[in-house]
């Protein structure tokens, strides 16, 4: 079910309040899990997407719970790789299928919702091995996983929040307020999504239909075919923007008539001064999740065996973390590129900040950060720089490149 | 002050090279230069390491979120020392 | 811009608050309802009421 639709909304609307009326929470339990089972069941499509996911969310229950009462790190260390290769190989990353047989990768489960789940499904692991989690009921655990909240799209939830709210559920906007609030959020929300993410949309497809076409570009001004570029760069990462942060406004307003308060994901992204920052204000669930559960621990692990060379692997750190972060988001080439361009976009933040620090020391780079015109000239830079890596995006990338030549050479 | 924040705040001095750092339970990571999400690691390790303690990921993190100051790190510190 | 509009937002009688937000919660919804009926290809449906 699309979260853009009459149906979600009005079924949002009508439950919700069906949710507000029910007493006791075992009861308001019960009623919000048969919601997240009839959600996910209209995204399974078939019997092999049912037995994937009883099977991920089996072994990984398993696996959580062997990790509470034995909490080994070789079991924690083999449950990982062999999750993570699963993961690799089901959603048929391409630098895998250059390097394993064909036959693992034909399988006909849908993928929707397997990327946040992993990830809360790492999460819940490694939390359990480190003490944070002291008991994992199977109900808990099934309904955190399958929450509609955050299936589809996140916002990457930590189990201990959503505990926090599903032991006590119950509805938690007081006053008329707050319950205004929770509803202008989700029209707000379809709005940006439907119809302005849809308006970018169609100019950004308008565009590229024009510019990639060899014999309509040639027949364009050279500037024409600048300015339609342009509209292509701009545009496609306001579509973005808007359908995503509209998604989460949905799921955010929806989730609090729900008695669940989810984090928030957006933070005015346009105002990001570099690229570290950016992923603290573009999709922050993801940015926290990945400095938590990656850039702490080889950071650390680096740190503690080298301790002499820690400064000058933090860079490496902050480019793997997120490159992970780019090519996580899709198996083909182009979010190779796109990860490859996060990566460096970090590393040359920190290292800036370091030649700064060196440079004018730490009174310096504090005027320097306080500094109007420097930071509009920041958020210039790193806005144009996220939208550049916004344009590998998407997966045709023979697109990308064409857009690109027939600006200056069509009949090439 | 007591022992383990006159340690702790020697911690903090090496690690951020400023020997004229003085803790006070309402400090927050704005107050200390250096002391973003690189420095905070490098202070947990190197608090890791002086008192033979471990921090879980999830308390990492929790350290950054808004409300937490020096106060509750000292409060950590002295849990997990027993 | 907007910390000017948070001042004003706050000081504003909860009355003229509420008030306010309903006003846009409603129009927004009827925004919002009338792109998904027509995303959901009931323009007829619209056509027909309006």
């Amino acid at each position: 079910m699309n979260v853009c639709s009459i149906e979600w909304v009005v079924c949002l609307l009508l439950l919700s309040a069906v949710f507000f009326l029910i007493p006791g929470v075992r009861e308001r339990q019960a009623f919000l899990c048969v919601c997240n089972v009839a959600f996910v069941a209209t995204m399974i499509p078939n019997f092999a997407g049912w037995c994937a996911l009883a099977g991920f969310l089996g072994i990984g229950f398993i696996a959580a719970r062997v990790l509470l009462s034995r909490p080994r790190k070789w079991i924690l260390v083999v449950y990982l790789v062999v999750l993570l290769a699963a993961f690799i190989i089901f959603k048929r990353y391409v630098f895998a299928k250059v390097l394993l047989p064909a036959a693992l990768f034909r399988t006909i489960v849908a993928t929707v919702g397997w990327s946040y789940m992993l990830f809360r499904q790492i999460q819940v692991v490694v939390d359990v091995y480190q003490g944070q989690i002291e008991r994992l009921p199977l109900w808990n655990y099934l309904n955190f996983q399958l929450n509609i909240f955050g299936f589809v799209a996140g916002p990457i939830q930590r189990y201990e929040e959503f505990r926090e709210h599903w032991k006590d559920l119950k509805p938690i906007l007081s006053d008329a307020e707050s319950v205004l609030r929770a509803y202008l959020r989700i029209f707000i929300g379809a709005i940006k999504m439907g119809l302005l993410g849809g308006f970018c949309f169609n100019s950004f497809t308008t565009c590229k239909n024009l510019l990639a076409d060899p014999d309509r570009a040639a027949q364009m001004t050279h500037l024409h075919r600048v300015l339609l570029f342009l509209v292509i760069f701009y545009t496609y990462p306001i579509y973005i923007y808007l359908n995503f942060s509209g998604y989460c406004d949905m799921i955010i307003g929806g989730a609090s008539l729900f008695g669940i308060r989810m984090p928030e994901n957006f933070d005015r992204p346009y105002l990001s001064r570099n690229m570290i920052e950016y992923w603290t204000r573009w999709h922050r669930t993801l940015g926290f999740w990945i400095r938590d559960y990656v850039f702490t621990p080889l950071y650390k692990a680096i740190a503690g065996h080298w301790p002499q060379k820690a400064a000058s692997l933090a860079f490496l750190c902050y480019f793997v973390a997120f490159f992970l972060a780019g090519v996580w988001h899709g198996s083909t080439w182009n979010f190779i590129i796109f990860g490859v361009l996060n990566g460096l976009g970090s590393s040359a933040t920190k290292l800036w900040e370091t030649f700064l620090v060196r440079k004018v020391g730490r009174p310096g780079l504090r005027s320097y950060l306080q500094n109007a015109s420097v930071r509009a000239a920041a958020i210039f830079i790193t806005v144009n720089y996220a939208c550049l890596t916004i344009y590998f995006f998407r997966p045709e990338l023979g697109l990308s490149y064409s857009m690109v030549k027939n600006i200056f050479a069509p009949h090439l | 002050m007591n022992a383990l924040t006159n340690e702790v705040q020697q911690v903090f001095c090496d690690v951020f090279g400023d020997d004229g750092i003085i803790l006070t339970e309402g400090m927050t990571a704005d107050d200390v230069p250096g002391w973003d999400s690189l420095g905070h690691l490098n202070l947990i390790i190197a608090l890791e390491k002086r008192f033979g303690i471990k921090f879980a990921t999830a308390e990492i993190s929790r350290l950054k979120e808004d409300g937490q100051n020096v106060g509750t790190l000292l409060e950590l510190i002295a849990r997990k020392r027993g | 811009m907007s910390k000017f509009l948070e001042k004003k937002w706050n000081r504003m009688p909860p009355r003229r608050r509420l008030f306010l937000l309903a006003a846009a919660t409603f129009a927004s919804a009827v925004v919002a309802f009338m792109m998904l009926l027509r995303n959901a290809g009931v323009r007829e449906v619209l056509y027909k009421a309006f």
